[in-house]
């Protein structure tokens, strides 16, 4: 990791924890808190996690086996410039499958409740295209 | 639905004045900027010079397939121009300046039902007054509570999350507890693959969420209300939160409009994903900061449920249709969020009233239904529908949560079952055997059907009955429905 990508995890990690101070120190504020992270920081990296465990007062292990069973939470950073392809009925139904064989560093999502304007792709900022082209899609990612 | 307003809803509509005609609605939200809808706002304001404060961003209106879209408001009368990617502005700005040709091509089914306003408001608490916002409150606040349930309970409200329980049973449960808190929370997670209608409702008309919550909110007293949006669903949490705001400074959420105390205190929370997490006792444990898995019922919640509290859990749709309570004859309507194989997929309110049947919504969609060769509906969770079956009239029960997918004839519907079987396969939380187990094995199974249908059966059996949740306990629902309808197809 270079020294700039170490300081801006630094900065987006303090984002997260001035997030997380700022809701009391429940229990019930567990996911909130691990959400405040995870927006500042896209991931949730160990340091986050007991970060999170320790202003909630619950146990790491437990931290942790909430942190897993939430689909949206990443325990890992995601890959650069990677784009995701719905692969929900509707989406396979509309041809997800020819956008994931034809742009490369593409993976599977589950449907994201765009299913009317399938086929429905995902930047890395979470912004949503539909009804994309396989044109379209070569078009945006090479912008 | 203006008529009969009493003074403090009168004074409201004073303080807050309708916005100006005409005007143009441009039909963002998420559905709508998916389809880069913001593009045309900018040029449709560019175009329209000093008179640019007539173009408003107005949320998706349900009709995903005219995306993107706008809509011209002259007085009553209403136009959509859909698809502007194809046909540009031009028609739009012709019609904003009074011609609007004669086609008739008014916006949705108009003036009734849960998504009268949906997409035909700025957002703003004026615009959403003049189009009959609070008015169900407004006529709530003049009856008793009891009388309240009761033509809740006359009306035959049903909940709209998937399993239509009757509302009023369930409120009158809490209600008659008077001696603990009571919580309410509003079920806004929708993780079913298939499904869009509460973030169109979240998005498109905030305020009827939050009038629906402060009618249950008269008629049972809860001292919380919690509404839980699912995760990504960033837009409809900023737009509710934003309403919300509004609505505690027009005094309309403290009751202080009507010179009235509600004293409700409300949180919004966001989930983070996961099918199951739609599930009602697992939105209690995460919000109380437990693990998103589901309790042993009983108890129920309405007994113990959040922070020990009794608790009414209803979808975001149920509070939404409640708004519509007093409309006469109360219309038993459904949103249906269709998608698949059709012309027009989109979110549709159809009259549930003993006429409309499978083939009136192909129809609506625009499609020949005999293109359609069967439909799924319930998603992972659900049943086919073939051909065969399309006469059948639509019930509340078999509609589901109202997700609705179309296969045209190339589709392999065993590969579909496939698909539904390991998405509840990766789904399951693991939290019970026959649920954990159960559905990998499924998976297994469906590799060759024809070998192993005795076991198929069985393994039916087991999810249905021993599974902890009504995840594993539907889903077998999807195979058993296939092997009943398509046998040879596996
Ligand atoms: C696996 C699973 C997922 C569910 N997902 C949702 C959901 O996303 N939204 C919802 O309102 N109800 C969902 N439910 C149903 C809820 O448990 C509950 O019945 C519903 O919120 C009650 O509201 P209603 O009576 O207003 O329909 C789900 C149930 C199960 C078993
Ligand atoms: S049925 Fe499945 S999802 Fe439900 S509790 Fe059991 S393992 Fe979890
Ligand atoms: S199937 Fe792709 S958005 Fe639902």
């Amino acid at each position: 990791m270079t020294n700039e990508e170490l300081s801006i995890n630094l900065e987006a990690m303090q984002d997260g924890t001035s997030g997380v101070d700022a809701l009391p120190r429940d229990k019930d504020q567990l996911l909130p808190a691990l959400l405040a992270m995870h927006q500042a920081l896209d991931w949730l990296p160990r340091e986050a996690i007991s970060y999170v465990a320790n202003h909630v007062q619950v146990p790491l292990s437990e931290v942790y086996a909430t942190t897993t069973a939430y689909s949206e939470l990443r325990l890992e950073p995601p890959v650069p410039g990677q784009w995701h392809v719905c692969t929900g009925i509707a989406c396979n139904l509309a041809g997800a499958d020819k956008l994931l064989d034809q742009i490369p560093n593409t993976a599977r999502i589950d449907c994201q409740f765009l299913c009317a304007l399938a086929p429905v792709i995902c930047d890395e900022d979470e912004q949503l295209f539909g009804r994309v082209s396989v044109e379209e899609f070569r078009d945006r990612v090479n912008s | 639905m203006k008529t009969n307003a009493s003074a403090p809803l009168a004074r409201l509509r004073e303080q807050h004045p309708a916005p100006r005609l005409p005007r143009i609605l441009v039909h963002c939200g998420t559905a709508g900027n998916a389809m880069g809808a913001t593009r045309y706002l900018e040029e449709l304001r560019i175009a329209l010079g000093d008179r640019s404060d007539s173009v408003v961003e107005a949320a998706s209106d349900g009709a995903n397939w005219a995306a993107p879209a706008a809509t011209v408001a002259q007085g009553t009368y209403m136009r959509r121009f859909e698809r502007l990617d194809l046909h540009g502005i031009d028609d739009v700005i012709a019609c904003f300046n009074g011609d609007c040709g004669d086609e008739a091509n008014y916006a949705g089914t108009g003036g009734r039902g849960l998504t009268a306003r949906l997409g035909r408001n700025d957002g703003t608490l004026g615009d959403v007054l003049a189009q009959g916002g609070y008015s169900a409150l407004d006529r709530a606040l003049t009856s008793t509570p009891e009388q309240l349930l009761d033509a809740i309970e006359d009306a035959g409200f049903t909940g709209r999350g998937g399993a239509h329980f009757p509302v009023a049973t369930k409120w009158r449960l809490a209600a008659a507890d008077t001696h603990r808190p009571r919580m309410l929370v509003v079920n806004a997670e929708e993780g079913e693959p298939g499904v869009f209608k509460d973030r169109h409702l979240l998005e498109g008309d905030p305020h009827r969420l939050i009038e629906g919550i402060l009618i249950a909110h008269y008629a049972v007293g809860f001292e919380r209300a919690y509404v839980y949006i699912n995760g990504q669903a960033r837009t409809a949490r900023a737009i509710f939160e934003n309403a919300l705001a509004d609505a505690a400074a027009a005094e309309i959420f403290s009751g202080a409009a009507w010179n009235q105390t509600f004293g409700l205190k409300i949180h919004v929370r966001s989930g983070a994903g996961g099918y199951v997490c739609g599930e009602e006792s697992v939105i209690l444990n995460s919000i109380e900061g437990e693990r998103p898995v589901p309790r042993y019922k009983p108890p129920y919640a309405t007994d113990r449920g959040l922070f020990g509290n009794p608790t009414i859990i209803n979808n975001a749709e149920t509070l939404c249709a409640i708004t519509t309570v007093f409309e006469k004859p109360p219309p038993p309507t459904k949103l249906v969020s269709l998608s698949g194989d059709v012309p027009r997929p989109g979110l549709y309110e159809i009259p549930v009233d003993g006429a409309t049947t499978w083939t009136s919504l192909l129809v609506m969609a625009g499609t020949n239904p005999l293109d359609v060769q069967a439909i799924l509906i319930g998603g992972p969770s659900g049943v086919f529908v073939m051909a065969e079956q399309f006469e059948e009239v639509l019930e509340m029960r078999s509609l589901g949560a109202g997700g609705v997918v179309a296969f045209g004839s190339n589709t392999d519907l065993s590969q579909i079952t496939r698909e539904l079987a390991s998405y509840n396969m990766r789904e399951s939380c693991g939290e019970c055997t026959p649920c954990r187990e159960g559905t990998t094995r499924m998976v297994a199974l469906l590799e060759h059907p024809a070998e192993h249908r005795k076991e198929i059966a069985n393994l039916i059996e087991i999810l249905t009955e021993g599974s902890l949740c009504q995840l594993g306990g539907m889903a077998g629902r999807p195979i058993q429905s296939a092997l009943d309808q398509f046998p040879t197809a596996f």
